[in-house]
């Protein structure tokens, strides 16, 4: 399978691959964190999240780890970035590198941001 | 466990727009991350997070499920498709099957929704009537004598509008090459009673209805378009119509097609109300069309209509004390004889539907019953049972779709086709077309058919799903299904094909009944034209009979012309002039007297010899008949029957006609000697017993009645040569003797015979088509039926021949359920077509609704091809291999 198959990939799509790139989670948690990175800008609904964790899994980019308990004693899902997803994700990453770099050369930008 | 709050029950409601196994896969995660986000917010506080939460929670769920259906539905479609094209053969003969039956029912409501439904171009065009007056005594249409209507117009209060007309031809000189015009003078209410507006210029005035009026003429788009060339400035010009200038005073849209469809030119009445008779019992073919007020009914008018007829049978009894007032909507005389017709075929071809459907819904019962195992794996595997039932729709969709287009191919076809055959006979046939609505009649049917093939069978699947199919494991296909339903469904199509086939059989037999009635004359290799002699141009009577005379005599002299003669009307034409009639010898009717009622004709020496009408006793007409000797006729065989059973005719003399009255001294009739009798000829059409006698006079003693309207003559030509060689010599001809003068309406005799069975023959076609249709489909139904029940079988028959039964007793094991089929099709059949035969008088002509021979006959195919059908799986049922059989097991 060739990475670039999938590009470009949705925005939120891309948030929800970012997600995980860090480290299993569940669903809340998952939103959470896109809600904390963005500082509120990106905030996907239930239903968006869900519709999104559903296409990434059957096209094999996440893939469901066996439910562990949570702290509530609750059941919950957990999704990790599988290594194809990583590929994919990083393949998106770089070609958004890429339009930036491009927008910078014909001076859009004027210097990279520095975090 | 306690309640959920609220807000997430609202939740849980929410996700029910999801699809199923969206919900069921996700749904409870959902619901608990959808919980942690309100509780967040509720820590957080304010209204305004609560808010936007549930704001973008609503949106985001409204947003994918739509999406989420759709990626459903095109999953399954592309499971159908593909399990359609694992058994090709199965999806090609039910694409076959669908597209032929929903081709030929598209193609019929083509021609029923053009026809019947398609609006008319008038508007509020149910508030329309056509009026004329009927004789009561025999129930014959008379048209109007001109004191009637102004009474009529004078005394009804139920219509808004009542106008008169009459329809005319006029030759169109001065514009090379002279041509005739079929015309209509009409007075201006005619205009405001259908309601349509002139493209250019105006239409009457009601001052133009009286006599003095200026020669004006209103012409259709046609004519402006076509022979005028369209001109921007046509309005002021001049037509010679019949040798008189009309100024042209308006354009009519081609919307406007009444009195006719083919009518041109409209002429003010005001032309011929100064020369109409005054008389209330002469009828001088003026019609009437007349706009209901709004909210007056049709019968409140024919009360009303009824109640005139009734005072002036009262105050004028000598002339109208037999005559009623027939008022019918004009949709109604336009369609009323087609309607039948349409229906009979539309019911035909909607029963070869439902069979096609029946026997698609046999064939995927088998599939079902083939995919209990796959249904019931997915099911343990978590689809629903909704989904399940989806799946199956789609996949009888799929054939459907494909059928529908393949039908939608053919009736584009067929409707072509179906229009070049019934155009003699077909009323609005332009208005047939396949259109938006004829689309969504056939996708209505698509759907419909895909349920209604879908359905039961998908409903069975995932009824007996899991537990049986699972313990049944893959030994399947058809183990435990139940073949009764299927056994009914074809039962059901063997019935519905018999009442297809009754009505093919019907149609047979009315259109043979039609095409052995004897005319009176012999239409083969005789052509016929018409010429109208303007009375301006031929004031005199010697004048008018000269030319006819000399126009006899050179026609007969044309080279490949076998005989020819004139007549002032043709068989099957449809009009005549009619009479009383009177032999000498008994007393002059007084008034209120009834006479016998006769149609008289203009006719020349040899016209009975070229029309091929056979003379019975006597002798026809000759050059020595003429104005100077004394008045001969030729009658019919039955006026001889009628005047004088037994006897000789010849020599009689009868009178049609009277003479003074008046200052002319006492009323004579005028005396006719009988020289000849011949057969009796349908004039008024193929089925029409006209009541009334027939009387011939020769064209060189003018009838009275002719002396004063001239008829318009038709010529007949016998002639085997082409009709185009020969009338390029008739025209040539004619315009020696006069060169304004148009032959037109040519026509080879055969074509009104043709035009008259031409309803019947197509019917007949159409009936026997879709008879095979339905026979083909049952027999491939009890083919798949009986083939299926042996299959299932197999074991019994094996053990049953191991046993030492006889092959005879499988046989007839199977030859019993044979005709259970049969018995039962025939039975329900008969009834149906019992129940559907009834409304068949109306459509067929000279046959028994309930034709014992058709229904026997009929009986007889489905016997034969049930037996035909079934043969090869009895033969498979008789030649089991005990030990195979058993070994299976």
């Amino acid at each position: 399978m060739n990475p670039l198959e999938y590009l470009p990939l949705t925005p939120p799509g891309f948030q929800v691959l970012l997600a995980l790139a860090d480290g299993d989670k569940h669903g809340y948690a998952i939103l959470k964190e896109v809600e904390t990175r963005t500082a509120g800008k990106v905030r996907l609904s239930t239903g968006t999240l869900y519709a999104i964790i559903r296409r990434l899994v059957t096209d094999g980019l996440i893939e469901e780890v066996a439910s562990r308990v949570h702290d509530d004693d609750e059941r919950r899902r957990y999704y990790r970035l599988a290594d194809f997803g990583r590929k994919v994700a990083v393949a998106e990453a770089e070609r958004m590198a890429d339009l930036v770099a491009s927008a910078r050369h014909k001076r859009l930008i004027r210097k990279p941001r520095i975090v | 466990m306690t309640r959920r709050p609220r807000a997430d029950r609202f939740y849980a409601r929410l996700l029910r727009l999801l699809p199923f196994d969206f919900q069921r896969e996700y749904g409870a995660d959902m619901a608990t991350v959808f919980r942690d986000e309100r509780r967040a917010a509720e820590r957080v506080g304010g209204s305004m997070t609560r808010s936007k939460l549930w704001w973008r929670t609503i949106v985001g769920i409204l947003a994918v499920a739509p999406r989420e259906h759709a990626e459903g539905i095109r999953r399954d479609l592309r499971l159908a498709l593909r399990s359609c094209l694992r058994q090709p053969v199965t999806a090609a003969i039910a694409v076959l099957t669908l597209g032929l039956a929903i081709g030929a029912t598209t193609a019929i409501f083509t021609v029923v929704y053009g026809v019947l439904l398609r609006p008319f171009p008038y508007p509020d065009v149910h508030r329309i009537l056509l009026l004329n007056e009927v004789n009561e005594r025999d129930g014959t249409n008379l048209s109007v004598a001109y004191p009637n209507f102004r009474d009529w117009t004078a005394q009804a209060t139920s219509f808004q509008h009542l106008g008169i007309y009459r329809q005319s031809n006029v030759n169109l000189t001065g514009r090379d090459p002279a041509e005739r015009v079929s015309a209509a003078t009409v007075s201006a209410a005619v205009f405001r009673t259908m309601g349509v507006l002139p493209v250019l210029g105006r239409t009457f005035s009601a001052d133009e209805d009286r006599a003095g009026a200026a020669p004006a003429v209103i012409i259709s788009e046609r004519l402006w378009q076509g022979r005028l060339g369209g001109d921007s400035a046509i309005l002021g010009q001049r037509l010679l119509l019949n040798g008189i200038a009309h100024t042209i005073v308006g354009v009519m849209p081609a919307a406007m097609r009444f009195p006719s469809r083919l009518t041109d030119a409209w002429l003010p009445f005001g032309l011929i109300e100064g020369q109409l008779p005054a008389s209330r019992g002469a009828h001088p073919n003026l019609w009437v069309v007349g706009r209901l007020r709004a909210g007056v009914s049709v019968e409140e008018t024919r009360a009303e209509l009824d109640a005139i007829a009734d005072r002036l049978s009262a105050t004028h009894p000598e002339s109208n004390a037999a005559n009623g007032i027939r008022a019918v909507p004009y949709v109604e005389q336009v369609v009323a004889n087609i309607r039948p017709v349409l229906l009979l075929l539309f019911a035909a071809v909607g029963l070869v539907l439902v069979i096609a459907c029946v026997n698609l819904t046999s064939l995927q019962l088998a599939r079902a019953d083939a995919r209990r195992h796959e249904m019931a794996v997915r099911a343990s595997l978590g689809a629903g049972r909704g989904r399940l039932i989806r799946q199956m729709l789609l996949d009888s969709l799929v054939l459907s779709i494909a059928g529908s287009a393949l039908g939608l191919g053919l009736a584009y076809a067929a409707v072509r086709l179906l229009v070049r055959a019934a155009r003699p006979t077909l009323p609005r046939i332009d208005q047939i077309q396949v259109d938006g609505a004829v689309l969504g009649f056939t996708a209505a049917v698509a759907v419909g058919a895909a349920i209604a093939v879908g359905l039961l069978p998908a409903l069975r699947a995932s009824r007996s799903s899991l537990q049986a199919a699972v313990r049944e494991g893959s030994k399947g296909a058809g183990g435990t299904s139940r073949p009764r339903l299927r056994t009914g469904l074809v039962v059901v199509e063997v019935a519905l094909a018999m009442m297809v086939l009754v009505g093919a059989g019907l149609a047979i037999r009315s259109a043979q009944a039609l095409l052995r009635i004897d005319a009176g004359f012999d239409p083969t290799d005789v052509i016929s034209g018409r010429i109208d002699l303007p009375a301006s141009r031929y004031p005199s009577d010697d004048a008018w009979i000269g030319f006819h005379v000399e126009l006899e005599r050179r026609l007969s002299l044309l080279p490949r012309v076998e005989g020819a003669g004139l007549t002032s009307a043709l068989p099957l034409g449809g009009s005549a002039s009619e009479s009383g009639i009177l032999p000498e010898g008994r007393p002059l009717p007084g008034p209120g007297d009834t006479m016998t009622g006769a149609t008289f004709y203009a006719v020349s020496p040899s016209y009975f010899g070229a029309v091929g009408t056979r003379i019975v006793a006597g002798r026809t007409f000759t050059a020595r008949d003429t104005a100077g000797t004394p008045l001969v006729a030729v009658v019919d065989e039955r006026l001889a029957r009628a005047f004088w059973p037994g006897e000789r005719a010849i020599g009689r003399r009868v009178a049609f006609e009277m003479e003074g009255g008046g200052e002319q001294g006492p009323i004579r009739p005028i005396w006719r000697e009988v020289v000849g009798v011949v057969e009796t000829v349908r004039h008024y059409g193929l089925t029409v017993e006209s009541p009334r006698v027939q009387i011939y006079t020769p064209v060189t003693q003018l009838a009275l009645w002719f002396r004063q309207r001239r008829p318009s003559m038709a010529l007949v030509l016998r002639t085997s040569a082409p009709a185009e060689a020969v009338m390029a010599d008739v025209r040539r001809a004619v315009a020696d003797l006069d060169r304004d003068i148009p032959v037109h309406s040519i026509v080879p005799v055969r074509d009104f015979l043709d035009g008259q069975t031409a309803s019947a023959r197509l019917t007949r076609s159409l009936m026997t088509l879709f008879g095979a249709l339905a026979l083909a489909l049952a027999v491939i139904g009890v083919y798949g039926v009986m083939t299926h029940a042996v299959g299932r079988r197999t074991q019994e028959f094996g053990i049953r021949l191991a046993l030492g039964a006889s092959s005879l007793s499988v046989f007839s094991l199977v030859a019993r359920h044979a005709l259970w089929l049969l018995a039962g099709g025939l039975v329900l059949g008969s009834a149906g077509s019992l129940a559907l035969v009834r409304f068949a008088p109306r459509v067929f002509v000279d046959v028994e609704p309930a034709d014992p021979a058709t229904f026997v006959a009929v009986a007889a195919i489905l016997a034969l091809v049930i037996a035909v059908a079934s043969a090869v799986p009895a033969r498979r049922a008789v030649r089991v291999d005990p030990l195979a059989a058993l070994r299976h097991e």
